[in-house]
């Protein structure tokens, strides 16, 4: 007999839910980051600190804030990418999506 | 070769505020986001079997998981943050200690000096960890075996040594987290114990024969040891890198225990609320539940409940100025919650604080206006900027607002009090500099306070009345609308966004540039009146946006106080 029995999938959509909110957090926190880091270096170290190690700091703290950039890019898509997985799951009728995943 | 300089407090300050959240960061990735990843890596079998990062490797190395990857970014930025320190360290000593002033040096002796903070912040942190563990060994040492024990560097007494110690390196990061951290660590009651052990040398209530002072009683005559030890536990906190478990104990044992010092509690929050950083680790600690603790048990302290309010205020104050608009949406949820359960105290005392308190928090979540190229784009991302703006302030007023007429039947009191916050948050946070533009001037302030925000809102709380809730809350929600489109309307001309009939932005440092705006702002609800104004790469009319301000009170009547 083929198609009668429902095969019991492992897809845990209450930890597709949490991991899409924390994938959501964890962009917030990452642009949190950034942006205080840009604030706090134009407020306290902008024309104030200069000569050779100010300029030593400057090149890694760009490269440091491209690299929090690409990193709350990357959790974006992988938070897009769950929901995705989350709503396929859910399409094919086999478990239930929270409420609250977004 | 050109020196270098710096203003050593100035790159204290950076590195620490950067610290405190890269810290609070790398920990709520350890503890939530990796055991998110690790569940769902479990079971995403039939599904999202394939998401680079979360469950195939971000780059097809073994075990390159989006955790680990932002936890290795997090310790390179704390590590580079925390070097600004260094590096602020090696200024201060070439200056003989001074912080505040700038100071300039050749790079190669800054080199040598950076390479003697290294290890001079290698020694401390030993030296740290050594008396703590001496303190878990045996609190309560002989004489003798203290002076055996560390070869004649304590002096004799025990707890008055720790506590000459720690003021002896009361600047001392690196000495000081040692030491916190390793007492956390192995013994977190028994910080609770020490602070109060400590406390009790310096109020008296412990006597005991103190070496090199010749005195029993109080060590504290002169108030050095109470304000070393305030710097010493500043220093703690500033620093960003005491544990959690660290921060909470000392927080509680500070603030809430039972064995607490409470004598300390007033100096306390005012030393701390001098420092943005200390602030905000300070309170990141506290729960809304300790601060209803400690305003309740207020009585106990020097200065009493409503003292006690106003420096947490004041400390909360600080601690949503480091630029972390997260940090500051916690420390704002974690106070307006204490006070939604707490109107034992008479807020119209602390009016002020509350102030300070409110227009700082909607200061740090204020976001620039957006601009984006794609004319759809920008439609939409303005829609939502100009609805959170609105939103931003009812929920700022609105627990505060509940709090003081929840304290006085008076009307006409909590009218002229209101009045006073709506005027003092939209003066205070015109006054900043934002968004990459220049604080606006005070007479360009002032003319929008008192031609638009203050008449508004006063003619709006004339109808308070309190047999009726009703009016009573949509007065509220009016007086609220005004600050946020105040707000709005100047965030959009200070960023020259906002487009006059003549094709020009407005100029709000021209002669007629704040008159002509707190003119359009009184007009705001006459489509006909401000027609010809617009934003700037939108076919929004600026009704249209201001509508969308107050949209977001009408539409939520739920959020508005209580009658």
């Amino acid at each position: 007999m083929l198609g009668l029995t429902m095969v019991a999938l492992q897809y845990d959509a209450a930890a597709a839910g949490a991991l899409s909110r924390a994938l959501a957090q964890l962009v917030e926190k990452l642009d949190a980051l950034a942006t205080q880091r840009a604030t706090l270096d134009k407020r306290y170290l902008a024309g104030t600190w200069t000569g050779k190690h100010r300029d030593d700091f400057a090149l890694a703290w760009t490269r440091q804030q491209r690299t929090l950039a690409d990193l709350a890019q990357s959790a974006r898509t992988a938070k897009s990418k769950v929901d995705k997985a989350t709503a396929d799951a859910a399409a094919a009728a086999r478990v239930t999506v929270p409420p609250n995943v977004r | 070769m050109a020196q270098d300089s710096a203003i050593p407090d100035n790159l204290y300050r950076y590195a620490d505020l950067t610290t405190s959240t890269n810290t609070e960061v790398a920990t709520w990735v350890r503890t939530v986001l990796t055991p998110a990843i690790d569940n769902y890596r479990r079971t995403a079998v039939d599904f999202g079997s394939d998401i680079p990062g979360i469950t195939l490797s971000a780059t097809g190395i073994p075990q390159d998981w989006l955790d680990q990857d932002v936890l290795q970014a997090l310790r390179d930025t704390l590590a580079k943050d925390q070097w600004v320190h260094q590096v602020g360290e090696g200024f201060a000593k070439a200056d003989g200690g001074r912080t505040t002033a700038p100071v300039q040096v050749a790079p190669t002796e800054l080199d040598t000096l950076l390479a003697q903070v290294a290890q001079a912040d290698e020694k401390s942190a030993a030296d740290g960890t050594a008396l703590a563990n001496l303190v878990l060994q045996d609190g309560y040492l002989s004489d003798d075996e203290w002076i055996k024990r560390t070869s004649g560097n304590f002096i004799t007494f025990d707890h008055v040594n720790v506590l000459q110690t720690l003021i002896d390196h009361q600047n001392d990061q690196a000495f000081l987290n040692a030491f916190f951290n390793r007492l956390a660590q192995a013994n977190p009651a028994g910080l609770t114990m020490l602070l109060a052990e400590l406390a009790s040398y310096i109020t008296g209530e412990n006597t005991g024969y103190i070496a090199g002072l010749g005195a029993s009683g109080s060590v504290d005559g002169n108030g050095r040891y109470s304000a070393g030890l305030m710097q010493a536990l500043v220093t703690a906190y500033a620093s960003g890198q005491l544990s959690p478990t660290a921060a909470q104990m000392l927080a509680h044992a500070l603030v809430i225990s039972d064995a607490s010092p409470r004598w300390l509690v007033g100096d306390l929050f005012t030393a701390i609320a001098k420092n943005p950083a200390a602030a905000a680790n300070f309170m990141a600690a506290l729960s809304s539940q300790d601060l209803q603790t400690l305003a309740l048990d207020g009585g106990m302290t020097q200065a009493g409940s409503d003292g006690v309010m106003r420096d947490v205020l004041a400390t909360a104050t600080a601690a949503v100025q480091t630029g972390d608009s997260d940090q500051a949406h916690s420390v704002f949820a974690t106070v307006t919650d204490a006070f939604a359960n707490f109107h034992s105290a008479n807020p119209m005392s602390d009016t002020k604080a509350i102030q300070d308190f409110v227009s700082a928090y909607v200061a740090a979540i204020q976001t620039a206006p957006p601009y984006d190229p794609d004319p759809q784009k920008m439609a939409d991302e303005l829609s939502l900027w100009a609805a959170r703006q609105g939103h931003n302030v009812s929920d700022a007023l609105q627990p505060f607002v509940t709090w003081l007429k929840a304290n006085d039947s008076n009307n006409a009191q909590v009218q002229t009090t209101t009045i006073s916050l709506v005027s003092g948050i939209v003066g205070t946070v015109l006054t900043l500099p934002f968004g990459g533009v220049g604080a606006l001037a005070a007479g360009t302030v002032t003319t929008v306070l008192q031609t638009y925000v203050e008449p508004t809102v006063q003619s709006q709380l004339l109808h308070i009345t309190p047999p009726d809730p009703a009016g009573d809350a949509a007065a509220l929600r009016a007086a609220g609308t005004a600050a946020a489109k105040a707000l709005v309307a100047v965030d959009l001309a200070r960023q020259g966004m906002l487009i006059g009939p003549d094709g020009k932005p407005l100029d709000l440092n021209g002669p007629e540039g704040a008159k002509t705006l707190a003119t359009l702002l009184k007009a705001g609800s006459d489509y006909n009146a401000i027609a010809g104004w617009h934003v700037k790469g939108t076919d929004y009319s600026l009704f249209t946006v201001l509508a969308l301000v107050g949209d977001q009170f009408d539409g939520a009547p739920n959020q508005l106080p209580p009658a």
